[in-house]
């Protein structure tokens, strides 16, 4: 694995960064406008603030989404100056990479009509959301067969993750104001969180199945050992959660004392930041052989 | 703990886990004429690369014992091809490397590399 990594160019570690930054963007506009749908109960400068986040995240994301196609144009060529060159542009444009990137935009911005606070916006917004994680099922490993199954499962682990990434500011937001509905957004977003997090976990394991066969014996490939990585960090993630929802949670019902549970919701987000990050790095580098 | 902390501590973990481990050859599945380690004739004027599935070949680069890389031309890069058959220029006795790109058939950048010896 650190083999990998050495052997890193240039021009790879800006695709891993710009893919990380893509991540992150991407899938906190897609959860924030979940959770603008979701939490019903924040207030009106909660709400207006975690509206602007999903327009800045969504336009950050536009940015991001499109530098990766010059990047991926100097990968073909060996060289930054592919970046500019037109048949590498070309090729990398009508890759399924081109197809995703262009989907990602277009549901970026559909999701950015959210600035604008009206019913009908958040309608088009969530259309955004639809077309966010449609996009990433068409490049990768979720084009292999079995196509369908893949394409709704990295939708499902998609969703799901956009939904609790994006969860984190509103609630940090509300959290800090520590009254009933404070209580009651955060209890909320805990109930759809035990739904949601089975569907992240449940989806990923059955990805991993398919692709890897035998999820013990791709430890000895490096992009299993990058998933182990993974893997140990979204345990991480999941004792933070189960900390909040079990402790933390009626803490605040019972005192209002919020200070506990923001601390544990900045661990929780550097967490989700840290398995992006990783998962941007072996999905750049390194593919499984099916072993099983 | 404030969250700068948190990211910088966290980002400083990721640069240690990611210190240890082994190398991979990404795009196995593959075969090349010459092979890995072969040792040819100065009358040698194409290469293969040889693929199980299709694959688009962007570029083929040649390190040659002269010090400079040669860029080998074959099929255009935005076609898909299971053989990819490029010319190889005059070759002199001496170590070569080729590095080539491209991308699978699933959209995924690949690259890989092979050495190669030219004898009288």
């Amino acid at each position: 694995m650190g083999g990998v990594l050495v052997a890193l160019e240039l021009v790879q570690i800006a695709s891993i960064l710009v893919k990380a930054g893509m991540y992150i963007s991407v899938l906190l506009a897609a959860g924030s406008v979940i959770n603008i749908w979701l939490l019903t109960e924040l207030d009106a400068a909660a709400s207006r603030r975690l509206r602007r986040l999903a327009v800045w995240s969504a336009l950050l994301g536009v940015v991001f989404s499109a530098l990766t196609i010059p990047l991926r144009a100097a990968f073909f060529y060996g060289g930054i100056g592919g970046a500019l060159d037109p048949m590498m542009l070309q090729i990398a444009l009508s890759s399924p990479l081109g197809l995703s990137a262009a989907t990602h935009i277009l549901g970026l911005l559909a999701i950015a009509t959210v600035a604008f606070n009206r019913s009908g916006a958040r309608i088009f917004a969530m259309l955004g959301v639809a077309l966010v994680a449609i996009s990433f099922a068409l490049r990768g490993h979720a084009t292999n067969d079995p196509r369908l199954a893949l394409s709704t499962l990295f939708v499902i682990h998609i969703l799901a993750a956009s939904f609790w990434i994006g969860g984190f500011f509103p609630l940090y937001d509300m959290v800090g104001r520590g009254n009933a509905a404070a209580v009651r957004t955060v209890e909320r977003f805990g109930q759809a969180a035990l739904v949601m997090v089975g569907l992240l976990v449940g989806a990923g394991s059955v990805i991993l199945v398919i692709l890897a066969g035998n999820p013990i014996a791709v430890l000895t490939q490096p992009w299993g050992q990058f998933l182990a990585l993974k893997l140990a960090v979204v345990a991480l993630l999941l004792g933070l959660a189960g900390l909040n929802k079990l402790r933390l949670t009626p803490a605040l019902a019972k005192t209002g004392e919020g200070a506990p549970l923001r601390t544990s919701i900045q661990w929780e987000a550097a967490a989700f930041i840290l398995i992006l990050l990783v998962t941007a790095t072996f999905t750049s580098t390194v593919a499984p052989e099916h072993a099983g | 703990m404030n969250l700068r902390n948190i990211l910088t501590s966290a980002a400083f973990t990721v640069g240690l886990v990611l210190n240890a481990g082994v190398a991979v050859a990404h795009g196995k599945g593959m075969m090349t004429m010459p092979s890995n380690g072969q040792t040819v004739g100065i009358d040698t004027k194409v290469m293969h690369l040889m693929f199980t599935d299709p694959m688009q070949i962007t570029i083929v680069k040649m390190k040659a014992p002269d010090g400079n890389t040669y860029q080998i031309n074959g099929p255009a890069a935005n076609k898909a091809v299971k053989t990819w058959e490029g010319s190889l220029p005059e070759l002199a006795p001496g170590n070569y490397q080729i590095d080539w790109r491209g991308m699978s058939s699933d959209g995924h950048a690949m690259n890989g590399s092979f050495a190669f010896s030219v004898a009288n």
